[in-house]
């Protein structure tokens, strides 16, 4: 069973990564073959020019004869290193196309998952992983072509000289590349249970480094105080890491050292048999030199080819397969259906827990919103408006009830259709660290010729050229916490939609700009469907009708005066909040 | 010339203060693996020698002693080889531990305004970047070379002793191969400088492909495909890059080998003449081949792959260097719990500007106001009206503005940070989610780790309710970045940064929309909560819901970077001015129901 699964791990990856459409690829595998076979033939060139010279110094014949063997020995070389090196140098483009092509298809993974599936600890920590497993799965790709490509054919090759000069010497293969191959199981165990351990430790020092040499952060923790306390964390957790690091080093190498006993020993045999085979005359002294030459070459390979290839193709067998497991997340589909926002959007009886949390997010919720109708969902932090919104967008799939629109299923949809009328603005508002146009743009399809984004500029109001970048990171500027939520706003309005979600869409910006904020929301929601999510309730009275939330639950709901004269839980939010500005 | 000279002694340098045992272990590898060359080549020619006399008996027996010693000498070479390795990575470890912890040390002392500058930042990255590898590795590249030099001419020295001539050939052969590479590793990391900035930008683009902070509008704008475009145009100009100047770097070092072969090509051709002449032995004619094709081998691939390594090992070092001289000036201090020396007694802002750097726009235009302790402050006004920037003033954050900031009557940058910092205490808009424990967090900046928290603001802010959420109570470790730790929402995050700065001992008390992501019933809670602090402290509060700041003592307007009016309440309201046309806009929001409401 265990072995089914590498076995299928290991197809898939070669699926991926030979399938990669490369001339650079295509030229590395290319030169490494040509290169195997110029370093096979080391035996026999070698053989012929010393044992050429060898018969002319006998005879002594005059030295331009001298010179040919010498000439042909050196265009080997010359030839055999510049391939050589060729392959090496191949290496990098093929490298670079590779991971381009496993980001690229990570990226496009990612696209089709849920977004659940970051909620989930199990297959959050696939994505955070995958791109680290796609690197090992670029090593594999080195792996595995330097054994298809050089290892294989240059052993094959030099076997068969071998043999040609002497079967016995076909022993010298196996003893030299055979305790090298076998040591790598070992290793292979001991890589596949460091990764699991490192992960943990490698995560919290990527955060601690953060504490220690980030803007935020060091803005806060100096004037803390704290910033040798996260060094000494930071410390441990690194020593803590390195230690670990250590301990699977040494494990791995002392096998190493064992196996490097049994090659020497197994090349003191050799030498043994070759030295047998010339006095026997099996062997001429140029073959004897050849094989010599080539036997150390040998070893050099299994040292460098073979640990390098399978050992690394072991080592990064166990990333590898997080990276299956991480392609074969489930994804986000469904039937190629539109969406009409012009029928009611009906929830019926849903519930929602998020992922490794007991508590019940929504609990059966049922709701009917019209057409062009807009809902204001209130309540206390944690109540679920937050949820209830993600699961009427579609980006949550409820646990029980379902929604429809229409007759249609929305969560049976596929996501292009499913969110192809819709639009939102998220909570945790911010700028991508792009152009303030390509922030903008990036929720539709349209382009900033498009005279919609004339509007959605005006809407928003910023005073800012269109092609600032929008992050100190990459030499622009940083914007205040109430532009950046204007940007998210501009961007929610820019794309196309007949329903639109707005998630506490004022929380961060300056009370003159919010009246007329107010004003432009009744604006981008008129002729749309909206559900405006707020604990501002003077925000809440533009909508056609209240929708108080409480534990995962609605409790009341109508329009303002409504709710207002039942003196419930809406009026008392009201009250504590309105009180403020009256005397 | 003499930089290099200087870089190169700081990468030994660094490499002998941060593993001292390690670096010794290895420099003595490499003199043992230097000698083993010298040793086999006597060998292995005594050896032939004897193989050759004896081919024609046919008795193998009286060379097995011979056999045993090459034997040993192969196996220990392999086992050097081994056993390198193995401290090598006993040293790439043991580097990553010390010199890593104190590269981030030295990041955390830079000046504020470093990590708001581009070039810093890209220098910052790569500094960080696999810092261990890049020292480890040209140090050894360095020893490499060393040994490869000492055995190099060992082999000279044995040839000069039948042909001198070889020396000068090889020696002469050896230049344009160095040339280059030192070169090659100089434009690789130059190259590599470059990218770093494209490099950010894509790498940027992939989290945004693929990170959770990103999940919801990447699924509801669809947006993939189109970034993805954007990832692959910046990923190509970067690989573009290094491409080319691989490639550049590969023609050139293969010119340069062929210098090297055809020099060793012109010895064995030459050495033939002394063989033929029967001055030198057939086993030594072999056995120089032999050391010289190895040694070819290691001169082409070490010398330049080693000199390469080095000397972007070199550029590394003397990034750090730069790095480092940002911090000459630097405060020891920072960052470090002082003792509560003083209360703030008074604030006062004389005429102060400030513009950011490479900015033309003044978010601060001759600012002055004074406060005093005792009081609450409330600053008001819109967006990036440069209120945020008085509070990044006021700690300390940037000291290159114009006019007076004096505290107690001292200027600000008169101050010492260990001075200042314990007496104050801020909670910025982007305060920071540390994931420590709840306790922890809740308890960060306070002298004495294990004080007790108020119960009343606890209860007050619903973080006991929190607390009890969990079985681990207090000692429930936060975020995603522990094992079992657990995530919070923002708004429970809010919630323990706010009894955090709130029940700081600091006298002066800085919040800056503390309730963004809270109810608004949570606003008149902080209130109170601020009510039961010490009488003596002073706070300013940032907010935008005008309704809490009926409670403060003054408020302080404040639009385009000028303070436009200031006062309390009741005097702001009736001078009608724009603070008043504010409330009452907030206020229309509740207004039909005034007569119902108490």
């Amino acid at each position: 069973m265990k072995t089914k699964k590498w076995f299928k791990t290991i197809i898939s990856v070669s699926k991926i990564v030979f399938t990669t459409n490369s001339i650079w690829m295509a030229g590395y595998c290319g030169a490494m073959l040509i290169s195997a076979c110029c370093s096979a033939f080391q035996v026999s060139i070698m053989n012929d020019s010393i044992d050429g010279l060898m018969s002319l110094i006998s005879e002594k014949a005059a030295i331009m004869n001298l010179m040919k063997p010498v000439l042909l020995l050196i265009t080997y070389f010359i030839a055999n290193e510049v391939i050589f090196s060729l392959a090496g140098f191949l290496s990098i483009p093929a490298g670079i196309m590779l991971e381009n092509k496993l980001y690229s298809l990570i990226h496009d993974k990612t696209k089709r998952l849920n977004l659940v599936c970051f909620e989930k600890r199990e297959s959050l920590e696939l994505i955070e992983k995958a791109k680290l497993s796609a690197e090992s799965a670029i090593n594999y790709f080195y792996a595995s072509a330097s054994i298809l490509f050089f290892s294989l054919p240059y052993f094959v090759i030099t076997s068969i000289i071998l043999y040609k000069a002497r079967p016995l010497l076909l022993v010298a293969i196996f003893l030299v590349f055979l305790p090298q191959a076998f040591a790598q199981i070992g290793r292979k165990r001991i890589a596949s249970q460091t990764i699991d351990d490192f992960v943990p430790y490698l995560r919290r020092e990527q955060y601690l480094k953060k504490e220690i040499t980030e803007q935020a952060y060091l803005k806060e923790n100096r004037l803390l105080g704290i910033v040798p306390k996260f060094r000494n964390m930071y410390k441990e957790n690194l020593y803590s890491h390195c230690m670990l690091e250590w301990e699977s080093k040494k494990a791995a190498c002392t096998i190493q050292i064992l196996v490097k006993i049994i090659t020497v020993i197994g090349y003191l045999i050799v030498f043994y048999i070759s030295i047998d085979s010339l006095l026997s005359n099996y062997i001429t002294v140029g073959t004897f030199a050849g094989i010599f030459s080539a036997i150390y070459r040998m070893l050099d390979f299994s040292e460098e080819f073979v640990r390098e290839s399978i050992g690394g193709l072991f080592e990064s067998y166990g990333t590898m397969e997080k990276f299956i497991a991480f392609l074969d997340l489930k994804e986000d589909s469904g039937e190629d259906v539109t969406i009409d926002y012009d029928k009611d959007i009906e929830v019926r009886e849903i519930s929602f827990s998020y992922p490794e949390q007991g508590k019940k997010a929504l609990d059966s919720v049922s709701l009917t919103i019209h057409p062009n109708e807009t809902i204001a969902l209130v309540g206390k932090n944690g109540s679920g408006k937050t949820t209830l919104a993600r699961v009427i967008l579609g980006l949550l799939h409820p646990t029980s009830g379902n929604v429809k629109v229409g007759k249609v299923n929305l969560h049976d949809t596929c996501p292009s259709k499913r969110y192809q009328l819709s639009s939102a603005m998220f909570q945790n508002y911010f700028c991508y660290k792009i152009s303030l146009k390509g922030n903008i743009v990036i929720s539709s399809e349209r382009t900033s010729e498009d005279e919609e984004y004339q509007k959605v500029k005006e809407i928003i109001d910023i005073d800012c050229l269109d092609e600032q970048i929008l992050s100190k990171d990459f030499g622009g500027i940083e914007l205040s916490g109430g532009n950046k939520q204007r940007v998210a706003m501009g961007r929610a309005i820019f794309k196309e939609s007949r329903f639109i979600v707005l998630d506490e869409p004022t929380a961060a910006i300056d009370p003159l700009e919010e009246n007329i904020l107010y004003s432009r929301i009744r604006e981008i929601v008129e002729g749309k469907t909206a559900v405006i999510v707020t604990h501002r309730l003077g925000l809440a009275k533009i909508a056609d009708r209240i929708v108080v939330m409480d534990e995962g639950r609605i409790v009341e709901h109508g329009t303002h005066e409504e709710l207002y004269s039942q003196m419930g839980e809406y009026y008392r939010l009201y009250n504590s909040q309105a009180k403020w500005y009256f005397n | 010339m003499s930089y290099k000279i200087k870089n190169f002694c700081k990468l030994v340098a660094i490499a002998y203060h941060y593993d001292f045992i390690d670096a010794i272990v290895l420099s003595l590898f490499s003199i043992i693996q230097a000698v083993i060359p010298i040793v086999k080549i006597y060998y292995y020619s005594r050896f032939i020698d004897t193989v050759l006399l004896g081919y024609e008996s046919g008795n193998i027996t009286p060379f097995l002693p011979q056999i045993f010693v090459i034997g040993i000498l192969v196996g220990t070479n392999l086992f050097f080889v081994e056993l390198e390795k193995i401290i090598t990575q006993r040293m790439r470890i043991q580097i990553q531990r010390s010199f890593n912890s104190m590269l981030t040390n030295e990041i955390s002392e830079l000046p504020y305004s470093e990590f708001e500058n581009q070039e810093s930042l890209d220098l910052i990255h790569r500094c960080q970047d696999k810092a261990q590898d890049k020292i480890c590795y040209s140090f050894r590249a360095l020893l490499r070379l060393v040994s490869m030099m000492m055995s190099l001419a060992g082999i000279m020295y044995s040839l000069s002793l039948r042909a001198w001539w070889i020396v000068g050939v090889v020696i002469f052969a050896c230049v344009p191969t160095v040339i280059v590479s030192e070169r090659a590793g100089k434009a690789d990391y130059k190259v590599n400088q470059y990218i770093t900035g494209i490099k950010r930008k894509y790498e940027y683009l992939s989290s945004v492909l693929c990170d959770r902070e990103y999940a919801e509008e990447r699924n509801l704008f669809q947006y993939s495909d189109n970034q993805q475009q954007y990832y692959n145009e910046q990923y190509c100009e970067a690989s573009k890059r290094r491409i080319g100047v691989n490639a550049r770097i590969f023609i050139k070092n293969k010119v340069s080998m062929l210098c090297v072969f055809v020099a060793f090509g012109f010895i064995i051709g030459v050495l033939v003449m002394p063989l033929n002449m029967g001055l030198i032995t057939g086993g030594y004619f072999v056995s120089i081949i032999d050391a010289l094709l190895n040694l070819n081998y290691r001169v082409v691939w070490g010398l330049s792959e080693g000199i390469k390594l080095l000397s972007s090992g070199m550029e590394y070092v003397n990034e750090i260097q730069l790095l480092q001289n940002k911090n000459i000036n630097k405060n020891k201090s920072f960052g470090t719990i002082g003792k509560r020396f003083q209360e703030i007694e008074t604030i006062e802002f004389i005429n102060v500007s400030y513009m950011y750097p490479n900015s033309e726009n003044m978010v601060l235009d001759n600012i002055s106001f004074y406060l005093k302790k005792g009081k609450r402050y409330a600053f008001v006004g819109e967006n990036g009206a440069g209120k945020s920037t008085i509070i990044k003033l006021l700690v300390g954050l940037y000291s290159n503005y114009t006019g007076q900031i004096l505290i107690n009557g001292i200027e600000l940058r008169e101050y010492k940070s260990d001075e200042l910092n314990p007496i104050v205490s801020v909670l910025f808009q982007d305060y920071v989610q540390h994931e420590l424990s709840i306790g922890e967090m809740m308890r960060l900046g306070q002298l004495d780790q294990e004080c007790s928290l108020d119960t009343e603001l606890l209860h007050d802010f619903e973080v006991d309710k929190i607390i009890e959420g969990f079985s681990q109570g207090e000692k429930t470790k936060l975020g995603r970045s522990q094992i079992g730790g657990v995530q919070l929402s923002n708004g429970q995050w809010q919630k323990l940064a706010m009894v955090r700065a709130v029940s700081s001992q600091a006298s002066l008390l800085i919040m800056d929309e503390p309730t963004s992501s809270l109810d608004p019933s949570m606003e008149e809670k902080m209130f109170n909560a601020l009510q039961r602090r010490s009488k003596s402290d002073l706070s300013i509060l940032i907010c935008h819901r005008l309704a809490m700041t009926k409670m403060v003592d003054e408020i302080l307007v404040f639009e385009s970077g000028k303070l436009i009016e200031k006062g309390t309440y009741d005097e702001l309201m009736k001078q009608q001015g724009i603070y008043y046309k504010m409330f009452i806009q907030q206020r229309s929001w509740y207004c039909d129901e005034n007569k119902e409401v108490v």
